[in-house]
């Protein structure tokens, strides 16, 4: 058929009536290697230099006793695996981690998609509102830490012997629960507003008439919740849940700017836990073997996080 | 939108575009030499391109931000004096210095004259340093402290400077109960507080939210007491001797627990910015623990505290003649890279042995140094430092301990904060740390 | 728009319930900006002000924090720094992290699933981890010791994202609007760049805004890869010589910061205005 035929036919036929599967872009250009070229070609070299590359260095390293600074390197093939069995500070850290993530992916999350759908509906102060709980996300690296190490232990007390108020009392980051939920607490705040902006987002996409056709139907606000929209939201959250897995699990900068590890040791997170084996105790083999099997650990937890939410996905 | 968004890519792809060939030919460093450099008057020199290849060339990886204009004044004299040789001076965070310097290495860019300290440190590095045993500044410096950097028969090291440490007391508060000297042991010290409590002064405060200082420097009494402490630690590891019986190990922690039980009610929880930034408002009359790197920050902040400040032994015994302060040196190493070591061994000669060098390092970054026949007042390198060298003169100050296996070294530390934290006793503390020796094994 | 009868009294009872809400959240974001309140009032603070009198009204009020602010971080030149690594991270982002979420997901091949596949993985790898290792490729590669290949990385760096994201936008996307671009004569590029793209706005400005925040907050690896090279350094560089290591010139430190939070914020708030237009329109997607 020629195109001009094509085009009849398109327009003659009328668009609802077209089977899917007749047409795909993969079809099209799948097997062009010069348009894959194109498209993926820069960033995929970038990737592979930056990324893959050095981690495969690093999987190296990790089967070797190296220190980081010597040039001899010895092959140690699953030492670095036994020690790690018996490391009592790796498995505590994974447990904290474990623990810190759970509770700010949760709360980051639950808070957000609250956050998107009070201000996606029509207030007045909406445009205020919605950049305002994102300016958090603004701060980041060894700031966002020493700042609200500030805050604990210098305003909260302040604010403490002013009102009297027994939370603002509590010896902020000197206990482990203390700073455990310090941690949260920071980890929240900062990250609360992107993730309000990515359920904004979803939540703007679901056409209106699927919520009006729900009202008429006599659907309450929490079944219209439940049942039309967080299902039509569910690759919103798929992707929310992601980001925020993966980000989580890899937690460091904040952990050693606001807590450093401490009170002794009970607020280490697995990358700090890392550095300091690679780095500080100058073992970067061994270094190499954790990172590995946390690496194994979070794609594991994502794998299954992914597969389980996108089987909810409901397409319209 | 559409227009207007295009147009906004197509302009900010046109500057990135733009600006990252300047970066990548122009603006990036100088490795090949095009390095610009600003000197004090204002004026840009920019050294010849590496076409000149004769120019001799010494990069200086340092952690003593707080010196950096010394740097300077020390980089452009030599300069001056020595027109064919360009110095270079690469200032960073001290908390990841070496975590920086092992990437620069990964990268196979190393710097030519690096900081170090004797021990674990300095035998980590030491197949990239350069022996220094012909550098004529290390006959002008006491022998027994350049000893310290000797391994396996070369000296890899060349001290630098030295910082002092031990209890500071703000001699107001003692004079006000009486006492014009301060404490030299535990029992004097209890009996300071006592007066002090029954004066209604304030008592003094710890920084001992980290236990990082305890083991890196609380610990120098302990293993410097003995003749040979490498010795004595390889007994501790072999479970020859046990820390519970020793008199130092206790004399720690009865210090430990008089700083906890006189001192500010929330000690786990100070950290050192907070103990400081007491101590240059002068709120405590002792502080648990501090030294002559606060001299540059009490001039700055309240230089009336110079008149009244003065550095105190570590009460740990009842013995005032086994209570010292503890010493600090710190060196410089010369890495072998690219560059000829000569060139940087000669930049060590001039900056460490001429005067116009020292003069520099003790004038403008008041510092301490081991050159033994160099005058040094209050004015150029504060108290606190005076006062330690006369320690350090009389016999009474004990090195460091730098030979803590690392793992021992955190693990430690994070014991030390449970027993401050009173998670633990000292019981259990000294189990702890003796199971941490006997492990590194 | 189908017109609902409501009673007139759910009206006004929804009505008081808005305006309610609308209270309880502005109060919320007072107290989740209260931090950016007490950083901007402690940078007028001397050092004692900060140490002693944290919430209340700075006295003296010192301008001239911001004076030895600018100073210290050697203003022009370190802005200009990390501006142009923010510009060349995010083209480079924007223009090829975009088109391989497209292709990734339109033209799911065996290999292409691997790669993407290996795009997620590798979002699970801290950066402490390879820190080393990276160090040794790039400078084997020649991207240290200049402000463009810290650039490049950062496409490397932050590819995972951009890709996973676009590839979720694109996957909501019909064939439709394909199948009548090259109807219509176009090639692969110019269908993406003319069809799919102007869709894709609201996921290429979130992620341009997480990502210069990202660029702009940078420490660690600005640190390795440039080298010790003050006419290169980045604000955040700058910044460290403001922490020593027994002494924090806190009060320039919060003036430092402030000087160097304005610009993301002001870039924020012109940006976020795409996102929200893009929202209210209801028919982008995601």
């Amino acid at each position: 058929m020629t195109a001009a035929a094509k085009k009849r036919a398109v327009i003659s036929s009328g668009r609802a009536e077209r089977p899917r599967e007749s047409f795909s872009p993969k079809k099209h250009w799948g097997k062009n290697l010069l348009v894959e070229l194109g498209f993926l070609g820069i960033i995929l070299l970038c990737f592979l230099t930056v990324k893959i590359l050095p981690f495969l260095l690093s999987f190296g390293y990790a089967f070797t006793d190296w220190n980081g600074i010597s040039s001899q390197i010895s092959f140690t093939g699953v030492d670095n695996y036994v020690q790690m069995l018996a490391d009592k500070d790796f498995w505590n850290s994974l447990w904290f981690t474990l623990r810190f993530c759970g509770c700010s992916i949760l709360l980051t999350n639950v808070l957000g998609f609250f956050l998107a759908f009070c201000l996606n509906k029509p207030l007045r102060m909406r445009g205020i509102l919605r950049a305002g709980f994102y300016i958090p996300n603004v701060l980041g690296g060894l700031v966002l830490g020493f700042i609200w190490q500030f805050i604990f232990t210098k305003v909260f007390p302040a604010i403490g012997k002013a009102t009297g108020i027994g939370f603002f009392n509590l010896m902020w980051l000197g206990t482990p629960a203390t700073s455990f939920w310090g941690l949260v607490m920071v980890d929240v705040w900062c990250s609360l507003g992107y993730y309000m902006l990515l359920y904004l987002a979803g939540l703007s996409a679901i056409p209106s008439d699927c919520l009006e056709a729900a009202h008429i139907d006599g659907a309450g606000g929490w079944q219209t919740l439940t049942k039309v929209t967080l299902p039509l939201l569910m690759p919103t959250i798929t992707r929310c849940l992601f980001l925020s897995i993966t980000s989580s699990f890899r937690v460091y900068t904040l952990n050693m700017s606001l807590t450093n590890g401490g009170p002794y040791l009970s607020s280490e997170a697995i990358t700090m836990n890392i550095y300091r084996t690679a780095f500080t105790e100058n073992q970067m083999g061994y270094g190499s073997a954790k990172s590995l099997v946390f690496m194994l650990i979070v794609v594991a937890i994502t794998g299954i996080q992914v597969a389980l939410t996108s089987r909810k996905e409901v397409s319209m | 939108m559409k227009t207007i968004a295009k147009q906004i890519l197509a302009s900010m792809l046109t500057a990135a575009t733009v600006l990252s060939l300047a970066a990548c030919s122009g603006v990036s460093a100088g490795e090949d030499g095009s390095n610009t450099t600003v000197s004090m008057n204002g004026s840009q020199t920019t050294s010849t391109d590496s076409s000149d290849g004769e120019k001799a060339r010494v990069v200086i990886f340092s952690k003593k931000r707080e010196w950096e204009e010394g740097w300077n004044q020390l980089r452009d004299r030599y300069m001056e004096l020595h027109p064919d040789t360009e110095i270079v001076v690469n200032l960073t965070d001290a908390s990841t210095y070496y975590d920086v310097l092992k990437g620069y290495q990964a990268a196979g860019d190393l710097p030519d004259i690096i900081q170090t300290v004797p021990g674990t440190t300095l035998s980590l590095w030491q197949e990239h340093l350069v022996p220094l045993n012909d550098l004529e500044v290390l006959d002008q410096m006491q022998q027994d402290i350049v000893d310290e950097y000797l391994v396996d028969g070369n000296y890899l090291g060349v001290p630098l400077f030295m910082e002092l440490h031990g209890v500071v007391y703000n001699m107001d508060y003692l004079n006000q109960i009486g006492m014009d000297t301060t404490p030299t042991t535990l029992d004097e010290f209890i009996e300071m507080n006592e007066k002090l409590i029954e004066a209604g002064l304030p008592t003094g405060i710890s920084p001992w939210k980290s236990g990082g200082s305890i083991v890196g420097h609380m610990t120098a009494p302990i293993f410097s007491s003995h003749d040979d402490p490498v010795g004595y630690m390889n007994e501790i590891i072999d479970g020859t001797v046990s820390i519970a019986d020793d008199e130092q190990w206790n004399g720690l922690v009865d210090y430990l627990e008089a700083t906890l039980k006189y001192g500010n009610a929330d000690a786990i929880n100070t950290d050192s910015t907070t103990e400081r930034n007491a101590l240059y408002a002068e709120e405590y009359a002792w502080y648990a623990h501090d030294g002559s790197w606060l001299t540059p920050a009490i001039k700055s902040t309240n230089p009336d505290l110079e008149d009244h400040i003065q550095l105190g032994v570590y009460p740990f015994t009842n013995d005032a003649s086994k209570n010292k302060i503890g010493r600090s040196t710190q060196s410089l190493s010369v890495m072998s890279t690219n560059n000829d070591p000569e060139d940087a061994k000669a930049f060590l000669d001039w900056m460490l042995g001429s005067d116009e060098g020292c003069e520099i390092l003790v004038g403008t970054c008041n510092a301490v140094i081991l050159r033994s026949d160099y005058e040094m007042d209050a004015e150029d390198i504060g108290t606190l430092s005076v006062q330690g060298t006369e320690y350090v003169n009389n016999g009474q100050s004990y090195g460091n301990f730098r030979n803590l296996p690392d793992e021992v070294s955190t693990g430690m530390s994070s014991a030390f904060e449970k027993f401050l934290g009173g998670v633990s006793d000292r019981a259990s503390l000294f189990e702890e740390i003796q199971s941490l020796f006997e492990a590194s094994k | 728009m189908i017109a609902v009868h409501r009673h007139p009294a759910t009206l006004s009872g929804q009505r008081h319930g808005r305006i309610l809400l609308e209270i309880g959240l502005c109060v919320l974001l007072l107290i989740g900006l209260l931090p950016f309140f007490i950083l901007l009032l402690n940078s007028f603070k001397d050092m004692m002000g900060i140490a002693k009198n944290i919430l209340g009204w700075p006295n003296p009020f010192k301008l001239s924090n911001y004076a030895r602010a600018f100073e210290k971080l050697s203003y022009p030149r370190s802005f200009f720094n990390t501006l142009l690594v923010t510009l060349l991270g995010n083209a480079g982002l924007i223009i090829f992290g975009s088109m391989a979420g497209y292709r990734l997901n339109r033209a799911p091949t065996v290999f292409n699933k691997i790669v993407y596949l290996l795009l997620l993985a590798s979002m699970a790898i801290p950066f402490e981890a390879v820190m080393i290792p990276l160090m040794k490729v790039s400078s084997a590669v020649g991207l240290t010791k200049s402000l463009g290949g810290l650039g490049i990385c950062y496409w490397g760096m932050g590819a995972s994202t951009c890709i996973f994201l676009t590839h979720g936008a694109v996957k909501g996307i019909p064939y439709d609007l394909e199948e009548a671009a090259i109807i219509d004569g176009c090639g692969p590029f110019k269908t993406f760049w003319r069809v799919i793209f102007p869709l894709l706005r609201t996921t290429v400005v979130t992620y341009t805004i997480l990502n210069t925040f990202w660029f702009w907050n940078d420490y660690l690896m600005p640190q390795l890869m440039l080298g010790g090279d003050k006419q290169i350094y980045t604000i955040q560089l700058s910044m460290r010589s403001l922490f020593l290591e027994y002494y924090a010139m806190w009060d320039v430190a919060l003036a430092a910061l402030v000087i160097s939070l304005l610009p993301t914020v002001i870039f924020f708030l012109i940006a976020q205005k795409y996102i929200l237009s893009g929202l209210t329109a209801g028919a982008i997607k995601g």
